[in-house]
């Protein structure tokens, strides 16, 4: 009868330590996550210098106009989408692969350096990137033009091809992400017991077959919950990737516009802060009901799986 | 002995993550509250020491803060400190100056949004975020009243004109510079290549077009950095210029300059000459008078010409001069100069809004900001110390109301949003090239062949009733006006109808009835 009459603050005080440690987690989150969450409501507003977020008066859902007005919502809908679910797979599978291997490679001096190497890529800006393309695919000094004058072949104009960007930014997309997003997957394999390996072999299980039977059922978990998480973003366009590489140039939009691109274009000039709130609004609801969605399915396949 | 040292290390190294943290979280909120507080407060008190000395000045002593566009020159500091003498001495007032880089444009917008605390910003229309501005309620509204107690001299000095320019819905928002120049676009072209195409001299767009067909046939770029530029040399040689203010940087909708009657204004995809002028583009694009991929290049205008690689570069006389001038120097076999491809036209001169001050709406010093401004508009001295720097360390007066450079230039003071035409001082030529003759010539002739003024260089078309339909076809826009201005689409004819067809849906027609609207009620307030 007594513990449960230990109610709230004598849990404060017991625990007071880790509540402390947990402090700084919840007043960052709060903070950053949650206060500016607030500023949701300039979607439905006018906004003035003058007014600013609370004071501005409410215009209803004319911020969301502009977007289905421009005649390409679906266009950069289902762009950022396949684009999206293009890198979150391909993406995942290079992953997984550069991690396996690399916990199967025995010199460790060559491990370390490799990793490094792919690790590299995740530190250089998106800026840099987009002028590191254009010095390959231009068709004056590019380096690719140039290697395929050089082998007697036709250059091949890029930059008037749309049909050659996805896969263009899908390599840029994994070459960038690949070694950091292995670490996750090295960490999960680590975490796998070794004795189930020792077992294997004494069954006389090869190097392929370990990994198959072994590896990656024993990473499964993680790749669905970082599958999941990738799922929340799927209606964000990677804009710093899409304006760099693509910039301005009207002819690619076709293969290369996503919802991000747009509404920077759409409101670049005028500055609109309650257009801008609205598309990132819309953004956040679709995520959110993906990722929900997501969610579900994956518990009827295995509750263990799940988010939450 | 060593993990007791990992983990001293391990928890030296936390705590200072931990502090980091917590800083991160409180120093933006911090800083912005209490650094100008406290920078004023300083001015303040120094400010109360000097004024018992100087008793020139009855004011209160007080800093306004302004903000300009750009970057710091060398002797700025040294020159502002004079700047701020003589302020000190007549109206007890300190200027605190702080920048927002070319880089850094979007900060400007961040300034209001964020309730910086400054007094005054550089602005201009279009390019310098006037409209924007004035539309989300930034800048102060300066009643004829205001001017005429506070800035008295610029009240007198400056021509109505400028204030016309400045009204948005009949009502003032910044003090224009008194300032206008003729920015027309000429060529610089390769001297070099125009005798081996056997060329006296361009003087028009038509043979400009021949000397781009004579480059393309001999394997070089007419112009490497696409036909942006030739585009705005087309519709002004027919005498159209764009309408400020409406989507696509005014380049979609054009009014006839040359007869001031002519009130109407012209979309130009349903004109003839914005057709023939995309299919010769693509005929030109082709035959590879520019790269296939300029609509990615960062490449500014000059960048060609001045490497090689392209034949002409087009800009205002003072950019091509500026280029031209290094570029003949160090390769003096390429005889640059500069062409005036419209020699039968009337020129337009720029208007007084194309630079000027706007004065935050949430301040509270607004008189003394004015009289700030006064100041730097009318003061000759405070005036050269803003352009030119310090007289004898980056510039000598040479008589005749013109300046020397002393070959260490001031640079990097940006001074055009009080630049005064009256006091301002020109430059002396002392030992002038063929290009910088040219100039001279050409500006001379340019002013002497001003058209009449049209009613519409003073209007600015204001979307803000018309904002999601000016936002998607923003949106849409781009998809189709560079690559058809370049010459890079397959079908000229298709792509048109179908940039078309994208416009009406994305409310195009609206635009053009309000711009209508506003067109009338602007021609019946000024005329």
């Amino acid at each position: 009868m007594n513990t449960k009459k230990k109610g709230f603050f004598y849990h404060l005080y017991k625990y007071r330590v880790f509540l402390l440690m947990l402090l700084p987690g919840v007043a960052y989150t709060l903070l950053f996550y949650y206060y500016p969450m607030t500023g949701i409501v300039l979607a439905f507003k006018k906004y003035t210098y003058a007014g600013g977020i609370w004071g501005s008066k409410w215009n209803g859902l004319t911020n969301f106009k502009f977007f289905f007005k421009s005649g390409q919502a679906w266009r950069v809908i289902r762009n950022t989408v396949l684009y999206n679910l293009l890198f979150i797979c391909v993406g995942t599978v290079f992953q997984i692969a550069v991690a396996v291997f690399l916990t199967e490679i025995k010199s460790r001096t060559f491990r370390k350096v490799s990793q490094s190497f792919m690790f590299l890529p995740h530190f250089i800006s998106w800026v840099i990137v987009g002028v590191m393309a254009f010095n390959i695919f231009s068709s004056d000094y590019g380096i690719l033009n140039r290697l395929i004058e050089a082998l007697g072949g036709n250059k091949i104009p890029f930059y008037t091809t749309p049909s050659a960007w996805p896969g263009i930014l899908l390599f840029f997309n994994i070459w960038k992400g690949i070694g950091y997003g292995s670490v996750m997957y090295l960490a999960a394999i680590m975490g796998v017991d070794t004795e189930i390996y020792e077992s294997a072999a004494i069954d006389g299980a090869n190097v392929f077959q370990r990994i198959i039977h072994v590896t990656i059922p024993s990473i499964m978990p993680t790749v669905v919950i970082l599958f999941l998480l990738s799922i929340g973003g799927i209606f964000r366009g990677n804009f710093d990737m899409f304006y760099n590489l693509v910039g301005s140039n009207g002819l690619l939009y076709g293969y290369t516009d996503v919802i991000d691109t747009l509404a920077f274009r759409a409101l670049i000039s005028s500055n609109d802060f309650g257009m801008s709130s609205a598309i990132g609004f819309m953004q956040s609801v679709m995520c959110f009901i993906t990722v929900i969605l997501a969610n579900k399915l994956v518990s009827l396949y295995d509750r263990d799986y799940t988010l939450f | 002995m060593k993990t007791s040292l990992r983990k001293l290390i391990a928890l030296v190294l936390s705590a200072l993550m931990c502090l980091s943290l917590l800083s991160a979280c409180t120093a933006p909120a911090g800083t912005a509250d209490t650094e100008p507080a406290k920078e004023s407060a300083d001015a303040g008190e120094e400010g109360e020491k000097e004024a018992e000395a100087e008793p020139e000045s009855e004011l209160e002593p007080e800093t306004v803060t302004m903000y300009l566009l750009g970057t710091k020159g060398d002797n700025f500091d040294e020159a502002y400190d004079k700047i701020n003498e003589i302020l000190k001495k007549k109206i007890n007032t300190t200027v605190n100056v702080e920048w927002i880089s070319w880089g850094e444009g979007n900060k400007y917008s961040l300034l209001f949004s964020g309730g910086e605390d400054f007094e005054m910003i550089f602005t201009a229309s279009q390019w310098g975020n006037y409209e924007t501005t004035v539309a989300l309620g930034g800048f102060a509204e300066l009643t004829e009243e205001m001017l005429q107690t506070y800035a008295p001299d610029v009240w007198e000095q400056w021509p109505a004109d400028a204030w016309t320019q400045a009204k948005i819905n009949g009502k003032i928002y910044m003090i224009p510079a008194n300032y206008v120049e003729v920015n027309q676009d000429v060529v610089a072209i390769r001297g070099d290549l125009m005798k081996k195409y056997g060329y006296d001299d361009i003087n028009s767009y038509d043979q400009l077009l021949e000397f781009y067909e004579d480059c393309m046939n001999d394997g070089v770029y007419g112009n490497s950095v696409g036909a942006g530029s030739i585009y705005w040399l087309m519709f002004e040689h027919l005498g159209m210029y764009a309408v400020g203010g409406t989507p696509c940087g005014g380049q979609m909708v054009l009014y006839n300059c040359k007869d001031p009657k002519d009130l109407s204004f012209t979309y130009v995809l349903d004109w003839e000459p914005f057709v023939e002028y995309c299919h010769k583009m693509k005929e030109l694009a082709d035959g590879g008078c520019w790269p296939n991929d300029v609509l990615n290049t960062t490449s500014e205008r000059q960048d060609g010409l001045v490497s090689g690689r392209g034949a002409t570069m087009v800009w205002n006389a003072g950019s091509c001069q500026m280029y031209a001038n290094p570029t003949n120097a160090e390769h003096p076999d390429w005889e640059i100069n500069l062409y005036n491809i419209m020699p039968e036209c009337k020129y337009r001169a720029t208007r007084y809004i194309n630079g000027g001050v706007g004065f935050n709406a949430a301040s509270k010093k607004l008189e003394r900001a004015l009289m700030v401004y006064n100041e730097f508009a009318t003061n000759p001295e405070i005036q050269n110390l803003a352009q030119l720097g310090i007289e004898g360390v980056n510039w000598i007066d040479v008589g005749d109301g013109t300046y020397k450079s002393t070959g260490n230039d001031f640079g990097g003071g940006s001074y055009w949003g009080w630049r005064n035409m009256n006091i301002m001082l020109k430059t002396f030529y002392e030992d002038p090239t063929p290009v910088d003759e040219k100039v001279m010539a050409l500006d001379k002739y340019f002013k002497e062949n001003l058209y009449e003024s049209h009613i519409l260089d003073s209007f600015t078309f204001n979307p803000e009733a018309v904002a999601t339909q000016v936002a998607a076809v923003d949106a849409v826009q781009s998809t189709y006006f560079d690559p058809l201005i370049n010459g890079l689409v397959d079908d000229v004819d298709a792509t048109i109808e179908e940039f078309k067809e994208a416009l009406d849906y994305a409310g195009m027609q609206d635009i053009l009835d309000e711009l209508q609207r506003q067109i009338d009620e602007f021609a019946a307030a000024n005329q």
